[in-house]
């Protein structure tokens, strides 16, 4: 059925709520006020206050609080409004929820969900508008999840939620309204395995969530001259599907990244690495990054249109292989 | 008596080929005209027929192997044939072959040796493979450097190794062509006449300037503009002309007759859709330069209408074959036999050179004459051709015609360069060049460093010198600068610096001459005064 | 209420176990037998027995750098805790953690942490778990008087305010954070006074008198079970070592640190024992002669287990 990326979201967690009571939510307004972006509308009236919980403006202690509970039996399903507000609970899920299992011997399971917004695109300016999925791809312990439509939204949320580990789950606040095709009833999309969104021959396009649409749009424009180009959208980018990639790789020879988080040190060098590492032989023209120059998102309207990368600037990207 | 197969030469460019595949194996039976073996040259795969009936003995050249035209691929033995003179034959031809591979070898240490112009692959760029193409090429064992590259600067992709594959395997491209018809004309005679004539090939470069001024004048005297000189037109004059005054490059043979004509029948060769064929214009000698250009278009015109007449093409004494046009400089054209030479004519290129002390923009050509050694001694045909050249050379006598003043051939000098102000263009372009080519200014100090290293055995001054020829064969400007004035500070005269300059012809850098000469010019004019 | 003579003596066997164990890694430190760094708990044995000594099966802990106390306080092994001191593959954590990371979260230790303060919201958390299944369980946070100045303390006791959460923060005010003293490093004497701000109850104890903190948290655990929510505690104690072993001590004085000896929480309790008539001397030597073996027994068993296999590298990063 034909849904919102933002309904997917809500209705992974109203079924998961109803399938395990020891899953939870909280966070900011995530109550009655229904979210920042209204993706847990509806939850407290059908779940109550006892597990959809309003907390106060304490980033430390929703996420903190969240990774006690999760090591005493819980699956908390915590928002953080923005992800640019990770920085204040970093210490919470960096070095607590990420480490803790490794820390004990594996005697303790920290089945938490942190459900986070990522990207520009509201005018919401460089604190509310930062794509920061690399520093979570950087921790070991943690799955970073980062779904681009409805379907692999809900699939993917409620494998997140099922799963035993910490899982940061990225949500992008420019997708919320995107509508799709999302499948009746229960399923899940196992964490780690990419999705080939478009098929093509000639070149590989790794692309992450807002950025997945605007890579088919300009596979679609290239089809036009001749160039097929194969989307290929990680979907999580802990645990990486390397197979997915290489394969897609040794099929087409040639490579782009494109993400919205600036270029530098961004999930783009990782897979560019992977490639040269394991795939060197596959390539028939040099790796492609295409992504955020390096600088905070900017405000006025025209330069936050230049600072995220635009179906031009992929086109471009992909031309200039052959 | 055992027969020796040779390396065929499949086409005028073709230097060496590629057995790709032997049809026959050692032992079976092979007629003439019986497909023998495969070959790859730079285009195509041709199969090629047996020369000889026989039984095949010898391979000499297994399939892979790749080979100069012309050395001996196999031995194939006649009926009556003992072991014995068969294995003389083979172990000869063995000789033959390892000689002429050794030879193709020595060649090449010979490049090798050549080192100061080795380092310039650094200015040109190196050649970009990609990781994925180099391991096509590596799986295929193929040669990456004999694949031009079509990617983003040249790249060597993994398309371009593809392409390359599916020339040598057949593929896509693959085709058999059938030897008949005009071609299977055209190869028995070519073949005939390369077994039976002693070729030799000489060639000799020949200042066409004054002949391109008098074909201008000529041209411009029609008004109408219906009659238009081609270079053809005026070499079969002057090749006529020359040929009555040296019959026996004019005659014709068989086995065991030299036959002097009593006329000048001069073939032009015309490349056809499917071939090539030579009428040829009868009483050339006895023709004016009209007549000759109304006889030549209409040959052409008819050849290429498949309408010529026997007669037409029966009772050549000459033949000139022009590839000028197809770009070729110099080449070895095969004896269109029973004649006894054949003038092969290419592309006019300019060049400087030096005219009375002074750099001038000439324009040249390269003839070609084969001539079948049997007939023809060396001495005559260099003769000949050196006649030919003189003629050429001046032709205004022959119209009464006057040279045209013309300034454009002149390179100016001076330029009103003074010596500080092309000291401070060096400078400049340096620092230039260090910003924009830092590689290109370390590679080019690093090799003059190499060169100036003083091992005793070549003055400073020589050293300078070359360094003046490789500034211009990479067309360094703020480089020929530099040790164009070093070396007339070290007490170059300018002929000597013009003399280095020229020698950058020697590396095949005619065409960087051209481009700095006036540069070259400004230098010596500059520095001169030092 | 007040614990009989059996629980008691068991008080002052963990007080002794604690002080043994803590001064046997002291020793075995300065001869370099343990590898990184330890923080010891000498002196402060009384906060965690007098708190710990109210917990039941379904109660957490979250504890400090300074944790050894609190594992052996809530009946952690002493072979397997200086096993994984030890760096030894029958540690608790497998040797991956240490000293600073020893968790038992199958008695409802939830980690020494090596982040100041880190453990509030993480009791708040575990809290939040035991209120939502409704099994009566409470958590306890220790911490110290540094951690009181960190964003978590003062969150968490938000958070657990307003939710009403089954938790109990206790602050061990050892009078010095790292080298800072508490003077130098927050404007109050009583960090109980904190609670204020939340609308909680905040009681400030002797936290060398192990009967009195023994006290103050049974009520607070009884007004956690009861849903009242959260309670600080501040214990006033000491560390008679630095803050971590090796530590000069430049910050204070050695008149002051004599002075606290003097008030030696487990002294205090065997006199008491003593004095009350709960126990004869015979009896406290026993414990003490028993608990001697028994750390040596440790050290033992933590020499004899093997370091774990490289192989261990990078298991347990993840659930499979």
């Amino acid at each position: 059925m034909e849904m919102t990326y933002s309904q997917a979201i809500n209705a992974a967690l109203r079924e998961e709520m109803k399938r395990d009571d020891t899953v939870y939510i909280l966070g900011e307004d995530v109550g009655i006020f229904g979210g920042c972006f209204g993706v847990t509308a509806g939850l407290i009236q059908e779940f109550g206050p006892e597990r959809v919980l309003d907390t106060p403006i304490s980033e430390t202690a929703i996420v903190g609080s969240a990774v006690g509970a999760a090591a005493a039996g819980l699956r908390p399903v915590a928002e953080i409004m923005f992800m640019d507000f990770m920085t204040v609970c970093m210490d919470e899920f960096f070095n607590q929820a990420a480490k803790m299992r490794y820390m004990f011997g594996g005697k303790v399971k920290v089945p938490l969900t942190l459900r986070t917004v990522c990207g520009a695109g509201l005018g919401a300016a460089a604190q509310h508008s930062q794509s920061l999925e690399a520093w979570f791809t950087h921790m070991p312990g943690v799955k970073v999840v980062m779904p681009s439509t409805p379907a692999d939204a809900k699939g993917l949320l409620v494998s997140s939620i099922r799963d035993d580990n910490p899982v940061i789950f990225i949500e992008h606040k420019m997708l919320y309204g995107v509508t799709g095709e999302v499948p009746e009833g229960e399923y899940t999309i196992p964490l780690g395995k990419a999705d080939i969104k478009r098929e093509g021959r000639d070149v590989t396009v790794v692309a992450t969530s807002l950025m997945v649409h605007r890579a088919l749009v300009a596979a679609e424009t290239l089809a036009g001259e001749g160039i097929e180009v194969e989307v290929v959208d990680p979907r999580t980018l802990v645990p990486f599907d390397k197979e997915t990639l290489l394969q897609s790789v040794e099929k087409t020879g040639r490579l782009v990244i494109v993400h919205e988080a600036v270029k530098n040190s961004g999930f783009g060098a990782e897979i560019a690495a992977i490639v040269a590492e394991e795939g060197f032989d596959f390539l028939d023209a040099p790796v492609k990054r295409v992504a955020a120059p390096f600088a905070p998102v900017p405000f006025s309207p025209p330069l936050e249109a230049a600072y995220v990368p635009s179906e031009e600037k992929i086109i471009e990207a992909i031309k200039s292989l052959f | 008596m055992a027969n020796i197969v040779l390396m065929p030469k499949l086409g005028l460019t073709m230097k060496k080929g590629r057995i790709t595949g032997w049809l026959k194996n050692e032992g079976d039976r092979v007629e003439q005209g019986e497909p023998l073996l495969e070959v790859m040259t730079e285009k195509v795969n041709v199969r090629v027929e047996s020369p000889f009936t026989g039984v095949l003995y010898k391979i000499l050249c297994p399939a892979g192997s790749t080979l100069p035209v012309s050395v001996p691929v196999a031995v194939i033995a006649d009926e009556g044939d003992d072991e014995a003179s068969l294995e003389a034959a083979v172990s000869e031809a063995l000789a033959a072959l390892q000689e002429a591979l050794a030879g193709g070898g020595k060649e090449e240490e010979r490049k090798k040796e050549a080192r100061p112009v080795k380092p310039f692959v650094v200015f040109a760029g190196e050649r970009k493979v990609s990781p994925r193409a180099a391991r096509l090429a590596r799986k295929e064992g193929v040669d990456i450097g004999l694949i031009s590259g079509s990617g983003p600067g040249g790249r060597v992709v993994e398309e371009d190794v593809r392409n390359y594959l599916e020339q040598l395997k057949g593929g896509q491209s693959y085709q058999v062509l059938p030897i008949d018809g005009m071609r299977a004309v055209i190869a028995e005679r070519m073949s005939a006449s390369r077994k039976q004539a002693a070729h030799v090939t000489i060639m000799e470069e020949v200042d066409v300037t004054a002949l391109r001024d008098v074909r201008e004048q000529l041209n411009a005297q029609d008004s109408s503009g219906r009659i238009k000189f081609s270079y053809t037109d005026l070499l079969v004059k002057f090749t006529a002309e020359a040929l009555t005054e040296f019959p026996m490059v004019n005659s014709r043979s068989s086995e065991n007759e030299i036959f002097l004509p009593g006329s000048v029948n001069i073939g032009v060769a015309v490349a056809l859709e499917n071939g090539l064929v030579v009428p040829n214009i009868k009483n050339a000698h006895q023709l004016s330069l009209e007549q000759i250009s109304t006889k030549v278009k209409d040959l052409a015109t008819r050849a290429r209408n498949n309408e010529l007449d026997p007669e037409d093409v029966e009772n050549g004494t000459f033949t000139i074959s022009n590839l000028g046009m197809f770009g070729a400089e110099g080449f070895t054209p095969i004896i269109n036999r029973p004649e006894t030479a054949i003038l092969g004519v290419g592309t006019i290129r300019t060049k400087p050179a030096l005219v009375d002390g002074r750099l001038e923009k000439r324009y040249f050509m390269t003839l070609s004459l084969s001539f079948d050694h049997r007939i023809i001694d060396g001495s005559l045909a260099a003769e000949f051709l050196s006649r030919l050249k003189e003629m050429l050379e001046d032709p205004y006598p022959w119209f009464g015609l006057q040279p045209q003043k013309n300034e454009d051939l002149l390179i100016s000098a001076g330029g009103g360069k003074s010596p500080r102000q092309i000291r401070r263009a060096y400078k400049d372009g340096i620092n230039r060049l260090m910003e924009t080519a830092p590689d290109v200014v370390m590679g080019f100090s690093a090799l003059t460093e190499g060169i100036f290293f003083d091992d005793g055995a070549v003055s400073r001054l020589n050293k300078e010198l070359i360094a003046v020829a490789l500034s211009v064969y990479i067309k360094c400007e703020y480089c020929i600068t530099a040790h164009i004035y070093k070396a007339m500070e070290l007490g170059a005269t300018p002929e000597q610096i013009l003399e280095a300059a020229n020698v950058a012809v020697f590396f095949g850098g005619g065409a960087a001459l051209a481009y700095t000469a006036t540069l070259v010019q400004d230098c010596i004019e500059a520095f001169g005064g030092n | 209420m007040a614990p009989n003579k059996e629980e008691m003596l068991d008080m002052y066997r963990k007080m002794l176990l604690i002080r043994e164990f803590e001064e046997t890694v002291a020793n075995l430190f300065s001869q370099g037998q343990i590898p990184g760094f330890v923080h010891l708990y000498v002196g402060e044995e009384a906060v965690a027995v007098g708190v710990c000594s109210n917990l039941g099966d379904k109660d957490y802990i979250a504890s400090t750098h300074r944790g050894h106390g609190h594992g052996i306080a809530r009946g952690a092994s002493v072979e397997k805790m200086m096993a994984e001191i030890f760096g030894k593959i029958d540690g608790y954590c497998k040797g991956k953690g240490g000293s600073m990371h020893i968790a038992a979260v199958e008695l409802g230790f939830l980690g020494a942490n090596g982040i100041v303060g880190a453990g509030l919201p993480l009791a708040a958390g575990a809290a939040f778990a035991n209120k939502y299944l409704k099994n009566g369980g409470v958590a306890v946070c220790f911490f110290g008087d540094g951690a009181s100045n960190r964003a978590t303390f003062h969150e968490a006791l938000n958070l657990a305010s307003i939710w009403k959460l089954p938790v109990i923060f206790v602050c061990e005010n050892n009078m010095y954070g790292i080298s800072m003293s508490q003077e130098r490093h927050q404007n109050i004497n009583d960090i109980a006074d904190r609670a204020v701000a939340y609308g909680i109850p905040g009681v400030s104890v002797d936290g060398n008198d192990v009967m009195a903190v023994y006290e103050a948290a049974a009520e607070a655990i009884k007004r956690a079970r009861a849903g009242e929510g959260p309670t600080l505690i501040e214990c006033k104690t000491y560390r008679f070592r630095g803050h971590f072993e090796g530590d000069a001590c430049v910050y204070r004085s050695e008149e002051e640190v004599n002075e606290w000896k003097k008030k030696c929480p487990i002294q205090r309790f065997g006199t008491s024992l003593l004095e009350m008539n709960i126990a004869s001397r015979e009896e406290l030597d026993a414990i003490s002669a028993e608990v001697k073996e028994q750390i040596k027994n440790a050290v033992e068993f933590a020499r004899k287990s093997p370091y774990p296999d490289v192989s261990e590298l990078t298991t347990d990063v993840y659930c499979d």
